[in-house]
């Protein structure tokens, strides 16, 4: 059965929200001042409003994080414009690593010499639970790989 | 998204209830011990890939069933000693600290541990760590029960580059190499 993954991320929909914010922020500097006095609370209402909504429209767009799963493979999209897709019978070694910055990871080594990191920090699941299920869905799809 | 809340309830972060091995270990009831001994592994390998040891390395990688010649270490965490930090503090480490490869090596074992058994398990660990041109490593042996001779052995270790802690789980004894690597080490180990 397919899992399927996903948790808000507030750091990039913050980021998000900021980058709606800034060209609003930007064209206060040209407005003349009286109107911007005379109607404050009106402008911070909106912008509050147009950053909030067009900013989850971009994190939709470009930093929502799912991560998918079954039996044979699975793969990590990034919004709508990014998917990685990957089988489990790629793979024949995962360890459990942290980034620079200490974000938990699960890391899967391909037969090839490549890897690939899961960033199970970001879906708010813990790596080291993570872990023998992941190993499972290894071992399963390589024995299932050597009967075919 | 009804599979997505299963998964989460199913592999959601544990309650600091379940970092409190020590007491379940003293009313632990026997036979119970390879439960605990995999618990107190996955204790320690947790603490030290969350930063617990940061003030001595930064421990980055873990890996499950380390094989090693014909020994199987529980786990291997490799390291380094260049800290990660945020802007000044993470300049300062790039430009003060040397970047040495470090590591730590956990076996845990039903069976009785004699000083043969950690002999051979030290010189796997110290052939390994030359192999991988590491600095220092930790090497951690848990077991149900440790002999006096082992635990003599494990003292006496006198490698500046090798800190041996050995964990009794049925006494809760904790002995470590007297030199300075294994005295830091013991001040991590606490069961």
């Amino acid at each position: 059965m397919e899992q399927v993954v996903q948790r808000v991320g507030y750091t990039s929909l913050l980021k998000a929200c900021f980058i709606a914010f800034a060209p609003q922020l930007a064209l206060l500097f040209f407005a003349p001042s009286e109107f911007v006095l005379q109607y404050r609370f009106l402008i911070v209402a909106v912008n509050v409003v147009v950053s909030g909504s067009l900013g989850w429209v971009l994190y939709k767009r470009y930093f929502h994080l799912v991560f998918t799963y079954d039996d044979e493979k699975f793969s990590i999209r990034k919004g709508t414009v990014e998917e990685r897709s990957y089988n489990w019978a790629d793979f024949e070694k995962l360890t459990v690593a942290t980034s620079d910055y200490g974000a938990f990871a699960i890391r899967l080594y391909a037969k090839d010499g490549g890897k690939v990191d899961i960033p199970v920090e970001k879906f708010r699941i813990d790596p080291f639970h993570f872990r023998p299920e992941v190993k499972r869905l290894l071992e399963s799809s390589a024995s299932q790989a050597s009967m075919r | 998204m009804a599979p997505s809340v299963a998964l989460n309830k199913q592999f959601s972060k544990p309650s600091d209830a379940e970092y409190q091995l020590g007491s379940e270990i003293k009313n632990q009831p026997e036979g119970e011990s390879p439960l605990e001994r995999e618990r107190l592994v996955l204790k320690f390998e947790r603490e030290l890939m969350r930063g617990k040891a940061r003030w001595l390395a930064n421990f980055i990688e873990s890996f499950e069933d380390f094989q090693v010649n014909d020994v199987t270490f529980d786990i291997f965490i490799r390291g380094n000693t260049r800290v990660k930090g945020f802007l000044l503090s993470r300049f300062f480490s790039y430009v003060l600290n040397p970047n040495y490869e470090v590591g730590c090596y956990m076996y845990a074992s039903e069976r009785r541990l004699n000083r043969s058994i950690a002999r051979k398990i030290l010189v796997t660990a110290k052939g390994s760590m030359e192999a991988n041109e590491m600095r220092w490593i930790w090497l951690i042996m848990i077991a149900d029960q440790i002999d006096s001779e082992a635990k003599d052995y494990v003292e006496k270790v006198s490698d500046q580059g090798l800190a041996v802690v050995a964990v009794e789980t049925d006494t809760g004894l904790i002995t470590n190499s007297k030199n300075f690597l294994g005295r830091q080490a013991r001040k991590f180990v606490k069961v």
